[in-house]
């Protein structure tokens, strides 16, 4: 627990960095909800949209025509953009976890110390994934609020409140894919490599396939290697859950963790 | 019981070359010494026994657990002095000996006492320190929780003088009050003043283990010789010619200084110099005899 405890403290200060960041652009964002709403601006995206081919405005989550006037669509909108960064960290914390500290040469430390090598695993794979619930958790807490600032009167407060919940929890179910991916490819990856790097690497290859998927037909199944289009938050929105790609989610999730376990425990610590 | 015992243990990096077939038997209550030169496979050795690494072959045994499979337990009473010591860099000192001490239970207050004997100071960061001062902490941090035996690599190299003294100080106090030491180093000042024994590694491999009292007592003296004198005469007085030129010999001498210098004066010297052999000479004669 005590590994817990140090790694959680640890990355607490990033964690809230990365909330605040995050907070913020949202709240940017929305400041130009009620211009959105008022000046028959809506007529003018469609307009110059519906210009656009169709595979192009899916490859930027604007499948079917957004109606920038209803705040949930507009958030959604919004919020596919911020689970980019939120992937990103999820893949951060996920490489960084043991890479970092071999990268530091401070594993050595926790080597040293009456510890087995599954439990450094677990305990830094679970200070990791309650640090990344927290950051979540701020993060809506702060859409919420920036968002009752925002809501039409003709909208119940629940019914948006209910939305962004669900749209948040598909950005968790997808930062947690990322946080288990990582944390496999940090016990496979070199410490020379860099873990910010590796991370945005892997997230923009795996986004690129979902663009793709979405471009052209015969390239659908690439689908299946984004893990940010399981839960994209304007398909959540408007179609609900793909309890599919859930199921697909949650067996990457396992695979990587059991993957991790099965290596780390075995691997020699690099020289 | 040992405290280290190890059979043909052995770990190769691929196709290189870490350590080959090392048996080395460490005594309970002895601080034994491990020297050789870069390379040689004095790292490899220990972190192979603290299973950072996993052997190739061969096995070994701490205080009569396996150092594989027992791992965690055998960390529970030993404590470990990294030759370069990389700790969490933005972690303040006393929070990074506090989490050291959670995992070892110590006493309450020993972290403070340890901080106070090796002069540390506890509230700054870890990358704030010097060379030196790391090493302090690496020390203070593996003496937590009173732990049997101590595993040190290179642990004087950043000291100055006076906290070296200080180190010695310790590990002869920790020696006596019944502990193990297994004291890794270039230094063989070190070595000489502080084992009971020490091993010898070269290439991988264990090249003698030699007991420090008895061959200190059995040491000769180092004489160089320059002058008209005849090889036979020297090869007479020698124990080992260990450099051979045109009228330049350097020798071991075992025998009275009396009887040197009287069966000298026989011959025209240019110049003559003695001094006591050492450990030094002792480890160089063993290399320069393999790589001969």
């Amino acid at each position: 627990m005590n590994i817990f405890k140090f790694e959680a403290k640890r990355l607490l200060k990033s964690c809230l960095t990365w909330a605040l960041v995050c907070g913020f652009t949202i709240a940017l964002f929305m400041a130009f909800f009620p211009s959105m709403r008022d000046s028959g601006i809506q007529e003018l995206v469609e307009t110059k949209l519906g210009a656009f081919p169709e595979g192009l405005l899916e490859a930027f989550g604007i499948n079917e025509m957004v109606d920038f006037t209803d705040i949930i669509q507009y958030e959604a909108y919004v919020l596919q953009y911020i689970g980019m960064a939120t992937a990103i960290y999820g893949l951060i914390l996920g490489v960084g976890s043991l890479l970092d500290e071999e990268k530091e040469g401070s594993i050595e430390f926790l080597y040293a110390q009456p510890v087995s090598r599954y439990e450094i695993v677990t305990y830094k794979a679970l200070s990791r994934a309650i640090v990344y619930l927290v950051f979540m958790v701020i993060v809506a807490f702060a859409t919420m609020v920036i968002s009752m600032i925002y809501k039409p009167a003709d909208l119940k407060t629940i019914e948006m409140l209910i939305d962004i919940k669900e749209i948040f929890i598909g950005l968790t179910l997808a930062g947690y894919i990322f946080l288990s991916i990582g944390l496999f490819l940090s016990t496979v990856l070199k410490p020379s490599y860099n873990s910010v790097a590796i991370s945005i690497g892997v997230f923009f290859i795996s986004y690129i396939f979902g663009v793709l998927s979405k471009m052209k037909d015969k390239l659908d199944y690439f689908r299946y290697l984004s893990p940010f289009d399981y839960a994209m938050p304007m398909n959540i929105v408007k179609e609900g859950w793909n309890w599919s790609f859930v199921a697909l989610g949650l067996l990457t999730i396992m695979v990587s963790i059991i993957g991790t376990y099965m290596i780390y425990g075995k691997k020699d610590l690099w020289s | 019981m040992y405290a280290i015992e190890t059979e043909n243990l052995t770990k190769y990096y691929g196709r290189h070359r870490g350590i080959i077939q090392v048996n080395i038997r460490v005594n309970e209550g002895e601080i034994f010494g491990f020297i050789g030169p870069n390379g040689a496979g004095k790292s490899t050795f220990i972190r192979t026994i603290l299973n950072f690494i996993y052997p190739t072959e061969g096995s070994g045994i701490i205080f009569g657990k396996d150092i594989v499979k027992e791992s965690k337990s055998i960390k529970k009473m030993i404590g470990y002095v990294p030759s370069e010591v990389r700790y969490y860099g933005k972690v303040k000192v006393k929070d990074l000996l506090d989490y050291a001490n959670s995992f070892k239970e110590a006493s309450d207050g020993q972290v403070g006492n340890l901080m106070k004997e090796l002069d540390i100071d506890e509230n700054k960061f870890m990358y704030e320190l010097s060379l030196g001062n790391k090493k302090k902490v690496s020390i203070a941090q593996a003496l937590l929780g009173n732990p049997k035996l101590l595993i040190l690599d290179e642990p004087a190299s950043g000291l100055d003088p006076l906290m070296q003294k200080k180190l010695f100080h310790l590990l002869k106090e920790f020696k006596d009050a019944g502990n193990t030491v297994f004291l890794s180093s270039h230094n063989l000042v070190e070595v000489g003043n502080l084992c009971d024994r020490v091993a010898i590694i070269k290439d991988g491999r264990i090249v003698d283990v030699i007991d420090l009292k008895s061959t200190i007592k059995d040491f000769g003296r180092i004489i160089d010789i320059e002058g008209n004198v005849p090889k036979s005469f020297i090869e007479e007085l020698a124990d080992k010619i260990i450099l051979e030129e045109e009228n330049r010999y350097r020798f071991i001498y075992k025998g009275e200084m009396d009887g040197l210098i009287k069966s000298l004066s026989k011959y025209q010297i240019k110049d003559l110099s003695v001094r006591k052999e050492n450990l030094e000479d002792t480890f160089m004669k063993y290399y320069e005899e393999e790589e001969g």
